[in-house]
């Protein structure tokens, strides 16, 4: 009896026991799931609407007239991934023929709103574009642009994922059905997860004592990827089961497939993860996944089984063969017709051939970018909200910047017997009026996102700084003309607290007195010195301020560039000189737009008139003599001598860094060249900097500057013996520009001056 | 950052260096340099020098009045350009400036800047682009934008009296937003001198 009640209430007890057991592990189980479904409806929302910041380069204009080669056209089209074909096809293809381009150019949402695809006829030759017309309405085209190139991506350091967006409607139809049909073929029916093929997995992974990986529905893979991580485990797999059914209950099968489209792994660039389909397309084929053709979509839906270990620039045998498993499977399925099959199997992978696909090409320029937007934006918004950054880089001139480095560094260390690898360079161009930049280049190692000697290599700049002395000195009309006389003669300045300064010329050589602008363009430092000591380092300073820099100390050594300067600084203040004293901030950026393309910031052109135009024109002119007949004569060599630019040369103390500052009516261009280790180059300005400078400008097919003189400078023919007004008799006589109301007017002797005068003045006396 | 570096000083450069007509020359403190109207006038300079400490040889600075240049303005020719219309600027710098106008008639500053910044890179020196844009900047209320944008379109007309007739307008109305009237009357005068010029 007792035993029976004991028995009945162990039984009770137990039940109770059962029952509370089982209800607090469902509770348990609930909390469970409820933390899960937030965390992968966190996951979900965050992969669905975080997006690096895209970063385009500047778009290249297409109207009549524009000295725009067919063939660098024809070239700007290949870096746009545009392909070359016998008759024109969808956007992004162009057909080339002799004197004229067939285009079908890509639609895309510009600032000012979007412009569709059109099929264009652009006519033209070496010297340019003549003509563009619409081929589907026949019309004349004023002005057109192609869409501009993808550079970069500002993507969280952390973690490095990198995608571009690309929307389900957006997607091509074989990407959608061909995905489903090699990794999910009952995708649209299941719950999540595939009875089936969990089933088969346990089945296998049972017998074989391991956890295998497969039998994945794409909710389960995308799951899979939200958690990066290869750890497979039994309780990692019922989790990521577990994932999977909530995701189902909670967004549709089309917002998942749209968040597998750009959530999948799909490869590695450096530190970069290439996340999603949209920037595999870019980053493998450089262009957008509407232009892929059947084979290309076959291989990213192959590789998407494992990029490592599919990895199509490493294993390209490998892949290729997981590619045509794929295309006979679409074949199969009757998704592409037996002769598609067939001409797509023979294909190569036809992998871009820059390995970085457009992106990430130009990283010392998006670093310049990066850091005037991080001004503005936090981090996250730039690295999450998937800003659109219009910039104002162009393709053409950095590659051109790129070319030369590349191409004369070895090139200058062959010829001086250096070894190889000594010398670093930078560059900058900048477009003048606008202040746009238009290339940077930090090192010779062009693709490396490191030290950017370009922003961050402060040296000092020699004689780049003596164009602000005269520029000081032009000023002072009353006392100072391109002609005043400058003596070359030793002096030593004696500064407080500190020993005596004695500089020299570099040739170590006096030279008599000679005219103010032949001091410059010679570059002779002992009257550059003389000059700024009767200024004032006051006077010097403030030309240095009003073309834009403001860091120069109050020391007369800042007369022979004792001042330390990155060339982007440098090319700041030369771009001033180049806008003729219209102050104009440097600029990397044009426009950003949110990721629906809606303007969220502009950055217009910024003009301030902080230096006189007369004494800019006067100092310009000056610095075409240095090109002229002054120490940058060579450079003649290889530019045209009816080209009319401006500059200057720079060396620093024991040969240590050799630069070249100057401009053409389109570009300012700034190049620097030396040592890491600060060490002598044995090189100056005129035989480091200036021919890369020169072949670049030869390379840029510079406009040269227009020689008209502003309203309040005038042109006289002056007798260079005796610095009086000339005329057409005087032989040597040569035009110098003054600011008006300061212009000689006694006549030199050969223009009758010398015996007229005293006559005349006697005459006065005598009256 | 050096792209926006910020001003030292400021207040003391700028005092010389935004009315660069103090370091440029002693008369006509007035008007700064890209003022062409009415010729300066100006004075006879050196025949020989003083050889001043430090070496340079510098011409004796002017004394007394300057001797009055002839006005160097030449003949108003019926060629001259009234408008971008007629100036023989490129067809789409035209157009663009054309919707610049429309967007602006439509209050849409953004997009009518982004034209002419656009029509500008076509034709960086292009008068009438400048002129536009500093137009622009009048009714954006940026008077220092709009004065340089003026100053400049005069400097790059090369004497257009047709088109430095708005840009004096355009400076005055500059000058009357930055509260200066005694430069915003002389503006206009200068306008007033150009308008009869050039006559009815």
């Amino acid at each position: 009896m007792a035993l029976s009640f004991d028995r009945r209430s162990l039984l009770r007890y137990g039940l109770i026991t059962l029952a509370l057991t089982l209800s607090v592990l469902l509770v348990w189980a609930a909390v469970q799931v409820a933390l899960l479904d937030k965390e992968i409806r966190n996951r979900f929302s965050s992969v669905r609407w975080t997006l690096p910041a895209q970063v385009f380069a500047s778009p290249q204009e297409l109207y009549p007239g524009i000295n725009l080669p067919l063939k660098e056209l024809q070239h700007e089209l290949g870096r746009l991934g545009y392909r070359q074909v016998a008759a024109l096809e969808g956007p992004g293809s162009f057909v080339a023929r002799a004197g004229a381009l067939d285009i079908a150019t890509r639609a895309f949402s510009f600032w000012d709103g979007p412009q569709p695809a059109t099929r264009m006829l652009v006519r033209g030759g070496a010297q340019g574009i003549e003509a563009i017309s619409d081929l589907n309405t026949g019309k004349d085209l004023d002005l057109t642009r192609l869409d501009p190139m993808l550079i970069g991506s500002i993507y969280p350091s952390r973690g490095g994922e990198d995608r571009v967006l690309l929307k389900l409607a957006d997607a091509p139809e074989l990407l959608v059905r061909g995905l489903q049909a090699v990794e999910d073929k009952n995708f649209y029916n299941h719950a999540g997860i595939s009875v089936r093929g969990i089933a088969r997995a346990m089945f296998e992974n049972l017998s074989t004592g391991r956890v295998r990986q497969g039998a994945s529905t794409i909710t389960q893979q995308l799951v899979k990827n939200f958690f990066l991580s290869s750890e497979r485990t039994f309780k990692r797999k019922f989790k990521e089961i577990l994932m999977a059914i909530l995701l189902e209950t909670h967004y549709s099968k089309d917002e998942i497939l749209e968040a597998y489209l750009n959530e999948i792994y799909m490869g590695q660039d450096g530190s970069r993860a290439v996340h999603g389909f949209g920037l595999a397309s870019s980053f493998y084929f450089n262009k957008p996944p509407s232009e892929l053709k059947v084979q290309e979509l076959a291989m990213l839906v192959g590789i998407v089984k494992g990029p490592s270990q599919f990895d199509p620039r490493r294993r390209p045998e490998r892949v290729r063969e997981r590619r045509d498993l794929v295309l006979r499977i679409w074949a199969d399925e009757g998704l592409i017709r037996p002769e598609e099959f067939e001409a797509a199997k023979v294909q190569p992978l036809g992998l871009s051939g820059t390995g970085r696909g457009g992106v990430e090409r130009y990283p010392a320029f998006v670093q310049l970018v990066t850091r005037q937007l991080k001004d503005q934006y936090p981090d996250e918004a730039l690295t999450s909200e998937g800003l659109r950054i219009f910039t104002t880089l162009s393709p053409r001139v950095q590659e051109a910047l790129e070319q030369r480095l590349v191409d004369d560094l070895p090139a200058l260390e062959k010829a001086r017997k250096m070894p190889a690898g000594t010398l670093e360079g930078a560059g900058v161009v900048t477009s003048v009026e606008g202040g746009e930049v238009q290339a940077v280049v930090g090192g010779r190692d062009i693709r490396f996102a490191g030290f950017n000697r370009a922003l961050d290599s402060k040296r000092q700049i020699g004689s780049l700084a003596k164009p602000f002395v005269y520029l000081a000195a032009l000023m002072e009309p009353e006392r100072y003309s391109v002609n005043t006389l400058l003596v070359d003669e030793p002096i030593t300045v004696k500064m407080p607290g500190s020993k005596s300064w004695s500089p020299s010329n570099y040739d170590k050589k006096l030279h008599g007195s000679m005219p103010l602008y032949v001091a410059l363009a010679q570059s002779y430092n002992l009257p550059t010195v003389r000059l700024g000591l009767d200024l004032g380092v006051k006077k010097v300073q403030q030309a240095f301020a009003g073309a834009g820099f403001f860091g120069t100390p109050a020391l007369p050594s800042i007369f022979l560039g004792a001042v330390d300067m990155a060339p982007v600084d440098v090319a700041q203040v030369y771009n001033t000189l180049a806008v003729s004293g219209y102050q104009t901030p440097l600029s990397a950026i044009r426009e950003v737009l949110t990721r629906d393309g809606k303007p969220l910031n502009r950055y217009p052109f910024k003009v301030k008139q902080t230096l006189p135009e007369g004494p800019v024109y006067l100092t310009t002119w000056s610095l075409t003599k240095v090109l002229q007949l002054g120490t940058a004569r060579s450079a003649y060599s290889v530019i045209p001598p009816s080209t009319l630019l401006a500059g200057k040369t720079g060396t620093t103390d024991d040969l240590r860094d050799t630069w070249f500052a100057g401009y053409s009516a389109d570009h300012v261009a700034v190049i620097w060249v030396g040592r890491d280790d600060y060490k002598p180059t044995g090189l100056t300005g005129s035989t480091g900097a200036l021919p890369i400078w020169s072949k670049l400008m030869r390379d840029l097919n510079a406009r040269g500057l227009d020689a008209t003189p502003p309203a309040d400078v005038e042109e006289v023919l002056i007798d260079p013996a005796s610095g009086l007004a000339a005329n057409e008799t005087c032989e040597g006589a040569l035009p110098l520009p003054y600011i008006a109301g300061y212009v000689p007017t006694d006549r030199a002797p050969c223009a009758g001056g010398f015996f007229d005068r005293p006559a005349e003045w006697l005459q006065e006396i005598f009256q | 950052m050096s792209l926006a570096a910020k001003p030292l000083n400021l207040a003391a450069l700028l005092l010389c260096l935004a009315l660069p007509a103090c370091l440029v020359r002693a008369p006509a403190p007035q008007t700064p340099t890209g003022v062409i109207l009415p010729a300066p006038a100006g004075s006879s300079s050196p025949t020989g020098g003083v050889i001043q400490p430090g070496g340079a040889i510098v011409a004796e600075p002017p004394t007394g009045e300057p001797t009055p240049l002839p006005d160097p303005r030449p003949p108003l020719s019926p060629s001259l350009p009234r408008n971008i219309e007629s100036s023989g600027s490129a067809a789409p710098v035209i157009s663009l400036v054309k919707a610049a106008r429309a967007a602006l008639a439509q209050g849409r500053t953004d997009q009518a800047g982004a034209s002419l910044e656009r029509a500008l890179r076509i034709e960086p020196r292009n008068p009438w682009v400048w002129q536009a844009l500093s137009a622009l900047h009048i009714v954006t209320q940026q008077a220092e934008q709009a004065e340089s944008e003026a100053r400049k379109s005069m400097s790059l007309g090369r004497r257009n009296p047709y088109l430095d007739l708005e840009n004096w307008r355009l400076i005055a109305e500059a000058k009357k937003l930055r509260g200066d009237k005694a430069g915003a009357e002389a503006a206009l005068r200068k306008r007033e001198d150009l308008q009869q010029f050039i006559g009815p």
